[in-house]
């Protein structure tokens, strides 16, 4: 967290090479790279949100993916409303992220209202369960495709480009990966965060001194939704394609897993996360398909030997 | 009669078979220091728990200035003004001292914990180490909870009861396990914390403790507490003479 900390400076260098990153994939002719950077920054402001509540404010939800899924239906539903009635404003992207995000918002509100009423074990299993109720729900849209899934007829529109540019979607994606982290950061130290992780560290206590932990707990739950529901939206554009696996808890438990490798509750752990989850899958998938035995193990390691995850790998390293 | 700070009316909590309180009645004046004493098991801190609201009653009422508490939440009793300390000491372990005793502080203050301001001010930092200097503790404000030593724990514990101004506090054994020395820091504390220094008007403080000089120095009154029920409720001279008490409880001290 502390500006000078090892893992602020490998965070901010990480970022400043993705800035650069399209300009030399695009010099070198692997335009593919700026597709896989941009999923993994997406998944990156996912797990930046689910980091708000898991990792700051122990709220480990395993339903997660289904504001993903929440925020690319959104975005499948107003492309498909923008096809049919060539209404412009519809395809603009600044009507579908907010759309996306508000939905996503809501759902969160109600999902967080009845699950922080439980704590630990319960609060898991009753994310995980509307999280699927989620997954079901766009199993059941017949019209957006069913199970199968949809591609979108357009892609959402940025003045006089579109969405299905890859630099113009990559640069939109780091735009909002940086705002976020730049609001995590104040978020946290705001007297308002300074709730979600005292929630954390004693509950009572806080109570005591006072504070409606559950309110401050439900409007964190929802921002993050909120977020994550973005996620989602940039996520439907990004492969122009949306599906119920984006709400799917397989889905959840990936960004719970980009979280904790990351470091639950460090500002840049879930950048680190998400970096090394793509970038792992994609290299051990090129010697063999089933990569996760491999992945597995490591994931183990990590977290076995190192409660901080990444950020704390770099912490120790600079220590000794 | 004075005005009463707290009321508790025929208060019953029973654990399975066991009746940790079986109808207490006792009222506390306002600006007293009021102990409870009696052996353990004797249905002290449940009788705590319950103002506070950690536990919620069988049967009975609890009120404060008048107002009924008995359903009320834990934070909407602390924003009616009490507070309590915990015989563990009950912190924010990996936060320092001062952001410990800060929360209490923005309460105390109205302030809502807002997304785009910083939780530590200056001037917050400022009232936070005079709080914890009041407690003996403003050198070690920058000291994460969880460093301090056993002593300077309970001081905190006593500290982050006191930062959201409270008019009653609960103290539940703030003396176990102190050496001497912080006995003598402590008794001062809590004979400190009756004057409300924002307020000025006194506090009411309600003292569970073993340690019986200290009990009998700093009390106006004290109840003696036995079973879940109260022996007797008195001066410290009248409970020294009471035969009731010194059978149940003095006696094998």
């Amino acid at each position: 967290m502390r500006p000078s900390s090892p893992a602020t400076r490998w965070a901010l260098v990480l970022l400043v090479a993705l800035a650069a990153a399209p300009v030399l994939s695009a010099l070198a002719g692997q335009m593919f790279y700026v597709f896989l950077l941009t999923k993994m920054m997406i998944l990156a402001l996912a797990a930046v949100s689910l980091n708000w509540i898991l990792g700051y404010g122990n709220m480990p939800s395993f339903g997660h993916a289904g504001f993903l899924g929440i925020g690319a239906y959104t975005v499948a539903i107003l492309s498909v409303r923008a096809a049919e009635t060539q209404g412009g404003w519809l395809a603009s992207t600044f009507v579908q992220l907010p759309l996306a995000a508000f939905f996503a918002a809501i759902a969160a509100l109600v999902i967080g209202a009845v699950s922080l009423r439980t704590r630990g074990v319960y609060f898991i299993m009753i994310t995980l369960a509307f999280g699927q109720m989620l997954f079901s729900l766009g199993e059941a849209l017949e019209p957006y495709g069913g199970d199968d899934g949809m591609n979108l007829p357009l892609y959402a529109t940025i003045g006089s480009a579109d969405l299905s540019s890859g630099p113009v979607l990559y640069y939109l994606v780091l735009g909002l990966l940086v705002l976020a982290l730049a609001g995590s950061h104040s978020l946290m130290q705001s007297p308002f965060g300074a709730v979600i992780r005292g929630a954390k560290s004693n509950e009572t206590r806080l109570e005591a001194l006072g504070v409606p932990v559950y309110r401050y707990r439900l409007a964190a739950f929802a921002l993050a939704g909120a977020v994550c529901g973005l996620a989602g939206a940039l996520l439907a554009n990004q492969g122009g394609y949306v599906s119920p696996a984006l709400a799917a808890w397989t889905y959840s438990a990936e960004l719970v897993v980009i979280v904790m490798l990351g470091g639950a509750g460090t500002l840049f752990g879930p950048l680190f996360g998400a970096l090394a989850v793509i970038g792992l899958e994609e290299v051990l998938s090129q010697y063999t398909e089933h990569w996760r035995i491999i992945f597995g193990p490591l994931l183990i390691l990590v977290v076995l030997a190192n409660r901080g995850g990444l950020s704390g790998l770099f912490r120790v390293r600079n220590n000794v | 009669m004075s005005r009463s700070a707290l009321e508790i009316i025929d208060l019953h909590k029973h654990f399975g078979g066991v009746a940790a309180n079986d109808g207490i009645n006792l009222t506390l004046e306002l600006g007293e220091i009021h102990a409870l004493i009696g052996p353990n098991g004797s249905g002290k801190t449940t009788l705590i728990d319950q103002i506070l609201g950690e536990l919620t009653p069988d049967r009975g009422l609890i009120k404060a200035f008048g107002q009924n508490l008995t359903k009320l939440p834990i934070h909407a009793r602390s924003q009616l003004g009490i507070a309590r300390s915990w015989q563990v000491p009950s912190l924010f372990s990996e936060l320092t001292a001062a952001e410990n005793v800060a929360y209490g502080l923005r309460s105390a203050q109205g302030l809502s914990p807002r997304i785009w301001s910083k939780a530590m001010t200056p001037e917050l930092s400022d009232q936070a180490t005079n709080l914890l200097s009041e407690a003996d503790l403003g050198h070690k404000s920058h000291t994460t909870a969880r460093d301090l030593s056993h002593g300077d724990q309970r001081k905190l514990d006593v500290a982050i009861a006191l930062s959201t101004s409270p008019s009653v506090v609960l103290l539940d054994e703030p003396l176990a396990g102190l050496g001497a020395e912080e006995i003598t820091h402590m008794v001062a504390l809590i004979r400190k914390t009756r004057a409300n220094s924002t307020t000025g008007q006194k506090r009411t403080v309600v003292l569970v403790e073993h340690d019986m000089d200290a009990v009998f120095s700093l009390s106006d009154r004290i109840s003696v507490m036995d079973e879940g029920k109260i022996l007797a409720t008195d001066t410290p001279d009248n409970i020294r003479n009471n035969p009731a008490v010194l059978e149940a409880y003095l006696g094998n001290a």
